[in-house]
């Protein structure tokens, strides 16, 4: 199977491309704070640095990728892009996630993970059933009942 | 006086609690397919956080060691390792299996990663104070160069490029920078947010990166239904048995030390390098590949014994070698404990414990692999997308309970996109996470040294012979070893050209 590079140098034009916005901000921000100028100490310092090199090797690496692909060599090794559904998956983790934050852990959950299941593929009732209830309610009574460990509430000291 | 106070807390029945069911957990995740040491670490996390600090770290080392083990059930039994690590052990494991011999590989695979789980303590016991003796000597300079070699050396031997490696390394030590700026107390990269003036959290990030983007990674390939297995039953060895082996054993165990005590390369590197130098010096060395125990036990006495070495660099020098050591690294940081060089002289009562509850793991292993092994069908009966649904369950929790604010599950969501979309990319996700531990270290030393050196950066690699030959290396390193091949090509290329 021939592998293609086009998802390696989408990732890798990414990266570069977020270095640089930080980069552009280091410069553009009033960071830090002044600090020690006498002995060349800034909070500005070290940040600058680092992304100097996260951008200088991502740029290196982009060039070497494109080269490679001039003289058509093969890609290194590296995981081939998903399904579909798995950037549903994802999609639906991120709206979890962000609903846990202002709706609590519990309602999100028992709404987004019987779906999350369905979509990576569990059609069996039973087993459907029995990871709902084990992943959603029975993780939620687990830690915030039995170890105490409290998760996120929708409206501070009830239920849900 | 010797002070024996650690062993009450290693032998505390909470601890003794935790290093079993924390085995126990370790075997099963390692034994499942897709799921291994990182992914096992961070699903557990939270069930430590409103535990005490030996018996939480007790759990994460259970885990951790018996996960390394566990990999090897599934790779004797359906020719599929449980974790990367144990992809050696398939290459004498499964035939033996195919042959009706998996109760014996299960039994030789089973004491060879005890014996090498245990000499790796001892290794561990030995090594770690005296390093860390030495590493009272450092300063400023020798910490920041330390942390640079650490980083380079991860970036050099991680899997892809070197340079993506590096630029990955960079990458982790800018966000450990985000939020307020120690010094100043001035919010750096923070865009007004106020949930980024805190920084981000290590363990959250670190959770996205690994657990999450692995689950989406398992989910996104597409995977036929589960093997089936026969019934299997672990037989251990007859001291009979080992007669003309042991040798094998115990230079597997160390090779597996050695290599485990440098940062970045890791139980599988151990394991391949351990089998290759075993086939070259047995004398069944036709039967390699084909379900010689002397495979068996070189892959797995190898791979087990970097668990208890890879904690060197760690409870010595305060430098995590790789993800899992970093990941017991923030957990300290988690319960008060401070990385760095004075992490054994400062907290000297748990590192003490942590030595003793490393040797009780590696026994309460040989225990628990006897009901695991027994239950394996039933366990790869669980359809994979649910236990992939199960971790993005256990990771949101994981990342919202760490500092009790739900912003930080979202936080793992998106590290865990990007952790998948790095992945895609063939970036290395471990120089990252390294970086992001160290960060704050490095930028401390990096500045104290830069008042104490009068700004003079360049000062660094001669402000003592440790930091001159700590440069000397990540010099070799970074411009030596990829220039070399490219300047022995150069005559070539001349009489190309003429």
């Amino acid at each position: 199977m021939t592998r293609s590079r086009a998802p390696q140098l989408a990732v890798s034009f990414g990266f570069t491309l977020l270095g640089l916005v930080f980069l552009v901000a280091a410069f553009a921000g009033k960071g830090g704070g002044q600090g020690n100028l006498a002995a060349g100490d800034t909070p500005d310092a070290l940040p600058r640095i680092l992304l100097f090199a996260w951008v200088g090797l991502c740029v290196a690496d982009l060039l070497r990728q494109v080269l490679a692909m001039r003289a058509d060599d093969a890609p290194p090794e590296a995981d081939e892009p998903g399904t579909p559904v798995v950037l549903m998956v994802m999609a639906l983790s991120l709206v979890l996630a962000i609903s846990i934050v202002f709706a609590g852990y519990l309602l999100p959950i028992l709404i987004c993970l019987p779906l999350i299941l369905f979509m990576t593929g569990t059609r069996s009732p039973l087993a459907l059933a029995l990871a709902f209830l084990v992943l959603g309610p029975g993780l939620w009574f687990l830690f915030h009942h039995l170890l105490q460990i409290r998760l996120p509430v929708l409206l501070s000291g009830g239920v849900l | 006086m010797f002070d024996v106070a650690f062993l009450g807390e290693a032998f505390a029945p909470a601890t003794l609690f935790a290093i079993v069911i924390g085995t126990t957990l370790g075997v099963v995740i390692g034994a499942l397919p897709g799921l291994g040491s990182v992914v096992g670490l961070s699903i557990c996390l939270p069930f430590t956080f409103g535990m005490e600090t030996v018996p939480s770290l007790a759990l994460l080392l259970g885990v951790y060691c018996g996960s390394v083990y566990g990999g090897s059930i599934s790779a004797i039994l359906i020719n599929s390792p449980g974790t990367p690590q144990s992809a050696a052990t398939m290459l004498d494991g499964y035939p033996m299996a195919q042959r009706g011999e998996s109760g014996a590989a299960l039994g030789w695979a089973t004491a060879a990663s005890v014996v090498g789980g245990l000499i790796s303590c001892v290794v561990l016991i030995l090594a770690a104070p005296q390093l860390a003796r030495f590493a009272t000597r450092f300063g400023s300079v020798e910490v920041f160069a330390l942390i640079l070699l650490a980083l380079t050396c991860i970036a050099a031997v991680s899997r892809g490029s070197m340079v993506k490696g590096l630029a990955m390394g960079a990458a982790g030590l800018f966000v450990a920078l985000i939020g307020t700026d120690p010094v100043t107390g001035g919010a750096r990269f923070t865009f007004g947010i106020e949930f980024l003036t805190a920084g981000l959290d290590l363990i959250s990030v670190v959770i996205g990166l690994f657990a999450l983007s692995e689950a989406f990674s398992r989910l996104a390939q597409r995977h036929d239904g589960a093997p089936s297995v026969a019934h299997a039953r672990l037989v251990l060895p007859r001291l009979s048995a080992w007669k003309g082996r042991v040798f094998n054993l115990v230079r597997s165990s160390f090779i597996g030390c050695l290599i485990g005590a440098l940062p970045g390369t890791g139980a599988a590197t151990a394991a391949f390098i351990s089998y290759a130098s075993a086939k070259q010096a047995s004398p069944r060395r036709e039967n390699f590949g084909k379900g010689e125990p002397d495979g068996l036990i070189a892959a797995e006495s190898a791979n087990n014994a970097v668990t208890g070495s890879a904690m060197i660099p760690t409870l010595a020098l305060g430098i995590p070698g790789d993800v899992v050591t970093a990941i017991l690294l923030s957990a300290m940081v988690v319960h008060g404990i401070t990385p760095g060089v004075r992490l054994m002289t400062e907290h000297l009562d748990v590192v003490n414990a942590i030595f003793v509850v490393l040797i009780l793991v590696n026994i309460v292993m040989l225990a628990v692999a006897f009901p695991i092994v027994r239950a394996f069908g039933k366990l790869l009966s669980i359809p994979e997308p649910i236990i992939m649904v199960g971790v993005i369950a256990f990771s949101l929790i994981g990342a919202i309970t760490v500092r009790g604010n739900p912003l930080d599950g979202v936080v793992a969501v998106l590290f865990g996109i990007a952790g998948y979309a790095f992945r895609i990319g063939g970036f290395p996700l471990a120089p990252f996470v390294i970086g992001l531990v160290l960060g704050p270290q490095f930028e401390q030393n990096l500045r104290r040294g830069l008042l104490l050196n009068d700004g003079d950066i360049l000062s660094f690699p001669t402000a003592s012979w440790i930091s001159a030959v700590i440069f000397a290396v990540i010099f070799i390193l970074t411009v030596a070893v990829p220039v070399a091949p490219l300047l022995a090509r150069l005559p070539k290329l001349g009489r190309q050209s003429r």
